[in-house]
């Protein structure tokens, strides 16, 4: 993926060529208040512009309404976006103080998610699928199967995990390529450091940090 | 979030002044520096990064950039390093959420 910029890509894998800083989409689309599309497009073109093109959301985020947003500036600059999306947060995000919020990983959900994801981003493909949170009731190598066979459809091109343990990464990686691991990583977060992001530069897998 | 109780909000808070002292020394953003902090880091450790940072305002995109550019020297990342050590609390209550809580 190329484009006429100054911001120095980034290889995930082998494949994955990314900018070397991307816009989390989150903040666009928040769970209270109300979203202002026209403001948020605006700065969604605008990273664009600057050639910060590897843009990251998920189902979950704005109850789908952040994947929604993101097809408007899909619908004339799909090729120059390096898209991300994640699956795997099931319920209500407005609920999540409730303790609401639960991991879903079983191959049914996997396979029901991406479509309903495609069909908001009103795209063919995600470049870059996320497991967002561990479902520990179900084997990881299920979820990571199913997620597999959605690149073997097309419907994805590369394969990230989210907040997994370095123990989660190595069987994850013995059942497909992992392209990226994302995690909260900063000065005030440093627990990764531990396991995580050793087992990560062992297996040659990139962090993705938020 | 724990890290924001009573008590480790202190310490945290310090933590913010180091980063804003090195950012006044670099003549950057706070945000600059925590993010080159993170580019340094994942060198060390040896693997690549890719921060993806959100805001709804664009200027900070730009800011953010401005991030790639901003170089730190040994002792500028000790200072950061030792501070960052200080940072207690965890990120989040339910620790089952994230990795740290399956270790």
């Amino acid at each position: 993926m190329t484009s006429a910029n100054s911001v120095p890509a980034v290889k995930l894998g082998d494949e994955l060529s990314v900018s070397g800083i991307g816009f989390g989409a989150m903040a666009l689309t928040p769970v209270y208040g109300e979203v202002d599309d026209t403001e948020s497009l605006a700065t969604l073109h605008f990273c664009v512009d600057l050639g910060v093109t590897f843009i990251d959301t998920a189902n979950v985020y704005g109850g789908g309404a952040n994947e929604k947003l993101i097809s408007k500036l899909l619908t004339d600059r799909r090729d120059e976006v390096t898209l991300a999306t994640k699956f795997g947060i099931a319920g209500n995000p407005a609920d999540r103080a409730a303790g609401e919020l639960t991991a879903r990983g079983d191959a049914a959900y996997v396979r029901a998610c991406i479509d309903e994801s495609l069909q908001r981003l009103q795209t063919d493909v995600v470049d870059l699928y996320y497991m967002h949170r561990r479902d520990v009731s179900v084997p990881i190598e299920e979820t990571v199967g199913a997620m597999a066979e959605l690149v073997a459809a097309g419907k994805v091109r590369h394969l990230g995990l989210s907040e997994v343990t370095a123990d989660e990464l190595r069987a994850a990686v013995a059942v497909h390529l992992i392209a990226a691991v994302q995690s909260e990583w900063s000065i005030w977060s440093r627990d990764v450091e531990r396991n995580v992001v050793p087992a990560a530069a062992e297996t040659r897998r990139w962090a993705v940090a938020f | 979030m724990p890290r924001f109780s009573e008590g480790a909000l202190d310490t945290n808070l310090a933590v913010v002044e180091v980063v804003k002292s090195v950012a006044e020394l670099q003549g950057s953003t706070a945000a600059q520096v925590a993010l080159a902090w993170l580019r340094y880091r994942a060198d060390a450790l040896g693997v690549a990064s890719v921060p993806i940072p959100g805001t709804r305002r664009a200027n900070r995109v730009e800011e953010n950039l401005g991030s790639l550019t901003v170089n730190l020297t040994p002792a500028q990342l000790d200072t950061l390093d030792t501070a960052a050590a200080s940072v207690s609390g965890h990120r989040f209550a339910d620790l089952s959420w994230v990795s740290a809580g399956r270790e």
